[in-house]
């Protein structure tokens, strides 16, 4: 008698423990879950993020060992990813709206503080107290986590065994306590907020990672707590009685077919972007109202300083090419680009009549007009013209920059707040305080953004939407916005993290409809000028949005389809039917999800074979192809912004291939065969750390074979891949750290056109009717050195360029190798050694 | 069961601020611990005795015994009053004499004096005398004997007549300063070590004086002060008789003074060391010595002229409980409260036989909180809060007003505004630090004028009409607000006829790149041109840091022709806008008891003069400028 009490004990002791592992395991989920939300492309956090989910995941799986110990419990986490999937649709939904919920918030954590005798105010979404002021944004609350955690626990509940009334006492007590607690816990993660913190990982880790998580560790106590006062030792799920349904009729045959079709049409009503009737495009650049960052700069090797990085030369050479061209200048600045294909009109201010003259200069395409780093602010009757233009079914296409640089948001907004659209003064960052990087999660599904993959902003600033405009890229949700400082350069705020500026997903571009026309907003001017033109991402979205902008009709009548479609179901299923009632639901079901799934795949294909890239007007320039997929060893215009403008990048590389009219790409994603870069004249891969697969070396070789140009770099480093593909052509890098010059190799098998200390330098080979440039010293062409090579590294970058694209040899023999001995000379002589 | 029926009174009194000293404390847990020992006996005795309504008897005696005790331990012991004769050393060479004043005299006048001290004391009807040597002849007549500071030690005379002096009913007060800064402490020590306490060789830094850090004794002069304010001081040792005020709670430690460190006033090193005491350093201590009572300061900040405006209140209950003397013997309701809580003891014995009813703890819980609250109101009837002495001007810092006063934030001291806090006291006006809104007609009459300075929460609509009604009415505002992000105030501005510009002065004039663009405005130096009023009379330059355009009312000071200093009349009253977040910026104006830009000082107090109708400063321009 007393053995089997004992034991009876034990077990309801080791139920309890059950329990307690089960309610880790959905908390350790959720973090899982929250920790892939982080993640983001190439910031720093995610060394972090990545460390900590993996004890996590190790965490979960030993508590769902203990959890499932003689009694499987697996179907309890059902409700937490269905809790998950709500929490990550709603967040989905709330990109774009950083401050939302603010203003609802904030007067209630203010009531708490002051209950507890602390003096806050609250104000447009912010708390104020103790000299501090801290924005009750949905991030900061960690609001998303509060709802996860609270529907997990709801969808625990629901679906356990349990009395109704007994059920629903529970959700209105728990949704009660954790919402207190949820306002509670920030009110406390208030009070220690400080002032100002360094962008970095303390304000990541308390709002967003390792604190915000940690604070939200007592809801399993609570969890418990509950679950043990409800007399619910063990969580003992309703678990539906196993069916096996039957064979399906010919009556059930039409309903399926119809659910298959609806659901084919409620997926193409969504993701196709509709029938088109495509226009040529007719461009035109106000240079009236800019005075920073102008197309009417030259761009080419005898240009250097600001102006050479900072004008939008690379951006109307690209344009031309697909587009025809018109400046809109006041003849004030500078001669007009002596470029084919590019007009310019003058005039002193945009009117009507102009507008009109500028619409038919070009009979037959769709004039879209592009305002960008407005400096000028526009007159009342220019904003009326605008406006009418935009109206009567002209486009805009706005360029804002960030931190009202210049007064430049201030002049734009003037005329974008008529179509709902308002720049904001501030600078978007990520957390850690690097640039943002975007990636196809956060587009909306639309034409625009249609062939863009990832995006490299450079600082922008975050664009707000009445709701007449729509977003159309939003940032990554770890991100902040800095305030605007009028008194620093350039405008930019503090670049820390103030607990008043607000955290979250900003819209960095966004589209809106007036009248006939189109505009589309974009918030860094940054990234088209010379330096980053052609960065990852431009002209996908260039195509993307100046497409977007001149097409007519975006006829989509699927969902019309669709809800016609729907009208039919209740007579089909009155009619056709079975008697089971379970089979039909299955069948029907999966008919709909096969629709759904089909027509995505559908839509995909329709979306490709009516939305291509634009085909150029104008003979394309040699394609340059930089390697960044083969995980180089420094930045080649690819990564975040800590990496991209270190002194060890190579993003001059790029940049100076925009000075001879090349338009260079960054191959960052996939193999590097022949199938995704056969349009290339030229391939530069520099110092590869990742293997080369046998295709791809294959391709590369079959490349230089037939008449390919490859340039290859590489220094002192055994690691190097760089021989995989050197060896495919007899060439050797000896990859040995050499004592006497930095980080340079020595290099067999080809001529070599310079050698410092009888270490080659720059030689070159013929291979068939390819040509091959290597150099074998990696730092040469670094960020680090331009100063002490100046205008010579431009020169010798697009000397070798020119060489390779033309495989003329003469260019680089002739050249003049003297300043690399002063440079060599100059680096032993600054070098510690 | 029983120790936590002891300690439970103990705690709520101690929230409730109530003190005692180490050894009271031990024994009450001893006496705790020791009856939940001898608890089964006594309960074994209490189970022999058959009742029914000795159980009703004591569910009623039970909350009455303690709240009666509670009541006895919060409520105060006023004392006899006293003369009422209040006499200054000023014969061993106070560094911070009583005699200093603080006025517009700018070189001649002192921050640390205690002038202004002795006036406030005055008001209140107490007669003031000096005296350079203390005799028994001299403090005869005294009710109490005030030493400040002093820096020459005291003759073994002189403190045999102090000890009398306090034996007999006399009141002493002693203010002294950290380590032994101009030998304050070895001028002291001899004096107050009569009484049970000495003054440590060390600093205390402590960065907020909030109630959070610290404890305060349940005691006539600041039982219901929201905070006492004071800076860097020494802590007290204190030993019987005498009892801890001021306490801090862990977290603040006791700096040991450096005594070669002479030319810095023997600071230490500002750094936590071995073996120096993180917790309960007292600060303000109190003794009685026979009929009279005793109150030493371990930091001369709490009553300087520049300070006094934060702890008048503080001042006036201090010397009034120093002007009353103990009743002997004492110790009567020391008494009835050791027999009523012994009884409550025995009740709660007895209560622990009885099966407790539920209506019991909320009747307990009630009887206290009855005790508490009728404590507090008998405590307050006794000892109400004074009246404003002086004419005063009120500071708005209920609106989360962007720069704060060293008292209320330390972290970022050189845009604080205590310069204009200085300058109202300079012109004999009482500055009242208003942190809790709403303003209302009936508080706001009580000043003189209203002092707005980049409020951060805006103002309630009332409050703005209560604003234009006090101004109606002959008051004075003094509004200042930038361009700032979180500028509130302009609704109020706009009833006022007035506008502020969003956007920086600046921008009119930015730092232009090589191409000509804006890529910074720039920020600090702009001198502004001024027309003849009274107030820029005597004023050679006007100095901005981040103006904007003011529009309304009539301009006084331009920036390329913009105004940015703009006053206004209405009704019987004044109103004076300036458009520069910056413009009373201590760094701007007086920082750390350097003068930083005397026009700037002199327009101030020529809109204090403004606002209150007092007319244009009595003082010309060169005795500012000297």
């Amino acid at each position: 008698m007393k053995s089997g009490l004992r034991e009876g004990k034990k077990e309801i002791r080791f139920e309890h423990i059950r329990l307690i592992a089960q309610l880790v395991c959905i908390w350790l989920l959720v973090a899982l879950w929250w920790g892939s939300v982080m993640l983001a492309p190439m910031q720093i956090h995610n060394t972090q993020v990545t460390h900590d989910l993996l004890f996590f995941a190790l965490g979960f799986i030993i508590f769902q060992s203990i959890a499932s110990w003689k009694k499987s419990n697996l179907f309890l986490l059902l409700p937490t990813g269905l809790a998950i999937g709500i929490s990550h649709a709603a967040m989905k939904s709330m990109r774009g709206l950083p401050k939302a919920g603010a203003d609802f918030f904030a007067p209630q954590i203010s009531l708490i503080q002051n209950l507890f005798g602390v003096h806050t105010s609250a104000l447009s979404g912010t708390l104020i107290f103790q000299g501090k002021k801290i924005t009750c944004d949905l991030m900061k609350m960690g609001f998303f986590l509060f709802i996860t955690f609270t529907l997990t626990f709801l969808a625990l509940i629901i679906i356990t065994k349990m009395a109704i009334r007994k059920k629903i006492i529970l959700i209105l007590v728990s949704v009660l306590i954790h919402y207190f607690y949820f306002l509670g816990r920030f009110s406390l993660i208030a009070a220690f907020t400080p002032k100002v913190m360094g962008a970095g990982l303390f304000p990541f880790n308390l709002f967003f990672w390792r604190i915000a998580l940690l604070t939200y560790l007592p809801l399993i106590v609570l969890w418990f707590f509950l679950l043990y006062e409800c007399d619910l030792k063990c969580v003992t799920p309703l678990i539906p009685r196993r069916y096996k349904p039957r064979k399906i009729t010919m009556n059930e045959v039409y309903p399926c077919l119809l659910f298959l079709a609806i659901g084919i049409c409620f997926a193409l009503s969504y993701y196709f972007y509709g029938f088109i009737q495509h226009q040529k495009i007719h461009c035109i650049i106000d240079e009236i109202h800019s005075d920073w960052e102008s197309s009417l700069i030259d761009f080419n090797e005898n240009i250097f300083g600001s102006l050479a990085e900072n004008s939008y030369h690379s951006f109307l050479d690209y344009l031309r090419h697909f587009y025809a061209v018109t400046i809109l200048d006041n003849a004030r600045h500078l001669p007009p680009p002596q470029l084919d294909g590019v007009k310019v009109s003058y005039a002193d201010t945009i009117t009507s009549s102009l507008l009109a003259t500028l619409k038919n200069s070009y009979p037959g395409t769709h004039p879209v007009l592009i305002l960008k780093c407005i400096t000028t602010p526009f007159s009342q009757e220019e904003i009326s013209a605008l406006k009418n233009f935009v109206y009567e079914g002209g486009s805009l296409f706005l360029i804002g920059d960030h931190s009202d640089v210049f007064f430049m948001n201030k002049n734009i907004n003037e005329l974008a707040h008529h179509f709902g659209i308002r720049f904001e003064q501030n600078s978007t960052y990520f957390i850690d305080g690097g640039w943002i990087i975007s990636t196809t999660s956060f587009y909306r599904n639309h034409p625009a953004t249609h062939h863009l993959d990832m995006f490299i902003w450079a600082t922008g600033d975050s664009l707000t939407l009445s709701p007449s405009a729509f977003p159309l890229i939003c940032s990554h949700p770890v991100c902040f916005a800095d305030e605007v400082n009028y008194f620093f350069d350039n405008f930019f705020g503090n670049k820390r993290v103030d607990p008043s500026e607000i955290f979250g997903s900003f819209v960095l571009m966004a589209g809106s409809h007036y009248g006939k026309g189109k505009i589309i907003a974009f918030s860094d001017s940054t990234c088209f000028n010379n330096y980053l033109m052609f960065s990852v991402g431009r002209r996908a979205l260039l195509s993307g949005t100046l497409s977007w902008l001149s097409d007519k009709g975006h006829l989509n009548p699927f969902l019309v389809c669709a809800l016609l479609l729907l009208c039919l179901v209740p007579f089909v299923c009155m009619h056709k039917r079975g008697s089971d009632t379970l089979t039909f639901v299955y069948i029907t079901t999966a008919a709909l999800v096969s629709g759904l799934a089909l027509g995505y795949f559908l839509s995909f294909v329709l979306n490709h074979a009516l939305y291509p890239m634009p085909h150029p007007l104008l003979p394309m320039p040699p394609q340059v192809v930089i390697d960044a997929s083969h995980n180089p060893r420094y930045c080649l215009s690819f990564g975040n912004s800590e990496w991209f403008l270190s002194p060890t990048s190579y993003d001059n590389l790029l940049f100076n291939c925009g000075r001879i009219d090349l338009f260079p790409r960054i191959h960052y994603k996939g193999p590097l065969t022949a199938s995704r870069s056969e349009e290339k004249s030229c391939l530069i891969i520099a110092s590869p750390q990742k293997n080369f697969c046998r295709k791809e070396q294959e391709d590369i070789q079959l490349y230089i074979k037939k008449g390919g140009a490859l340039l290859l770099i590489e220094g002192s480093h055994n690691d190097s891949t760089i021989n995989q593909i050197a060896h495919l052509f007899n060439i050797h890098f000896h990859l040995r750290p050499s004592s006497h010059i930095i980080s340079s190799s020595g290099v067999d098998g080809c001529s070599v056109l310079y050698h410092y200390r009888n270490t080659p330098i720059i030689s070159y080979k013929q291979e068939g009717k390819g040509f091959i440039v290597i150099v074998s010293d990696d730092a040469l062409f670094m960020k680090k050195n331009s100063s002490l090579l100046g205008k010579e590294l431009v020169t010798l970058q697009c000397s070798i360029i020119k060489a390779l694209v033309t495989h003329d040899a003469t260019i680089l023999k002739t050249m003049n190798w003297d300043f690399l001995d002063k440079f060599y000379a100059n680096v032993l002589a600054i070098s510690p050694d | 069961m029983f120790t936590s029926i002891m300690i439970a009174p103990l705690s709520f009194a101690r929230l409730y601020g109530f003190m005692p000293s180490a050894p009271v404390r031990f024994l009450l847990l001893i006496a705790g611990t020791g009856g939940a020992m001898i608890a089964p006996t006594i309960k074994a005795c209490l189970v022999r005795i058959k009742r029914r309504s000795f159980d009703i008897f004591l569910y009623i005696l039970f909350p009455l015994l303690v709240a009666l005790c509670s009541f006895l331990m919060i409520s105060f012991s006023k004392g006899y009053r006293k003369s009422g004769r209040v006499l200054f050393d000023i014969g061993h060479g106070s560094t911070q004499s009583p005699q200093l004043d603080y006025n517009k005299e700018l070189y001649k006048s002192a921050e640390f004096g205690h002038a202004k001290l002795v006036r406030l004391i005055a008001r209140s009807h107490f007669q003031i005398d000096y005296c350079t040597a203390i005799t028994r002849e001299v403090l005869a007549e005294a009710s109490i004997l005030v030493l400040i500071m002093p820096s020459l030690p005291y003759e073994p005379s002189e403190i045999d007549a102090i000890k009398e002096f306090v034996a007999h009913g006399g009141g002493l007060l002693v203010i002294g300063d950290h380590t032994d800064i101009n030998q304050v402490r070895s001028a002291c020590n001899p004096v107050i070590k009569e009484f049970g306490i000495h003054m440590r060789f060390d600093t205390i830094w402590i960065y907020t004086n909030d109630r959070m850090n610290l404890e305060y004794k349940n005691h006539p002069a600041l039982f219901d002060l929201e905070k006492v304010n004071f800076s860097v001081g020494a802590s007290l040792d204190i030993t019987h008789p005498a009892q801890a005020v001021i306490r801090t709670k862990y977290g603040i430690f006791s700096d040991q003074g450096d005594p070669d460190n002479k030319n810095h006033g023997y600071l230490g090193n500002s750094t936590l060391d071995k073996g120096e005491k993180t917790h309960d350093l007292c600060l303000v201590a109190e003794s009685r010595y026979g009929r009279g009572r005793v109150y030493v300061m371990g930091d001369s900040s709490y009553f300087q002229n520049a300070s006094l405006y934060q702890n008048w209140i503080y001042a006036c209950r201090l010397f009034d409980w120093l002007n009353h003397a103990h009743k002997a013997p004492s110790g009567e309701k020391w008494a009835l409260g050791i027999l009523l809580l012994s009884v409550s003891i025995i009740c709660a014995f007895a209560l622990l036989y009885t099966s407790w009813p539920p209506f019991l703890l909320p009747l307990l819980l009630l009887s206290l909180m009855g005790a508490l609250w009728s404590a507090e109101f008998s405590n307050i009837l006794r000892f109400p809060l004074p009246h404003t002495p002086f004419s005063s001007i009120l500071i708005d810092m209920a609106h989360h007003n962007e720069y704060p006063l060293y008292w209320i934030n330390r972290e970022k001291s050189d845009t604080n505004i205590d310069g204009v806090v200085n300058q109202i006291i300079r012109e004999g006006f009482y500055p009242v630090i208003e942190s809790s809104a709403p303003f209302t007609l009936e508080k706001l009459s009580e000043h003189k004028a209203v002092f707005i300075i980049c409020p951060n929460t805006p103002f309630h609509i009332n409050e703005i009409k209560a604003l234009e009604r006090f101004v109606e009415k002959g008051g004075g505002v003094l509004l200042v607000e930038g361009p700032r992000k979180w500028a509130q105030a302009l609704p109020l501005w706009g009833q006022f006829g007035l506008f502020k510009d969003r956007y920086p002065l600046a921008a009119h004039m930015p730092v232009l790149s090589p191409l000509g663009l804006p890529i910074r405005l720039p920020y600090g130096n702009f001198k502004a041109d001024f027309i003849p009023h009274p107030i820029t009379y005597g004023i050679s330059e006007i100095n901005m840091v981040n103006p904007c355009e003011i529009r309304g009312g009539h301009p006084l000071a331009f920036i390329k022709n913009i105004p940015v200093i703009n006053a206004k009349e209405i009704g019987r009253g004044r109103i004076c806008a300036i458009g520069d977040d910056r413009f009373f910026a201590n760094y701007m104006t007086e920082f750390e008891g350097n003068i930083m830009d005397t026009n700037k000082i002199h327009l101030l107090l020529n809109i204090i003069s403004y606002l209150t109708h007092k007319g244009p400063s009595s003082l010309p321009s060169g005795s500012l400028l000297k």
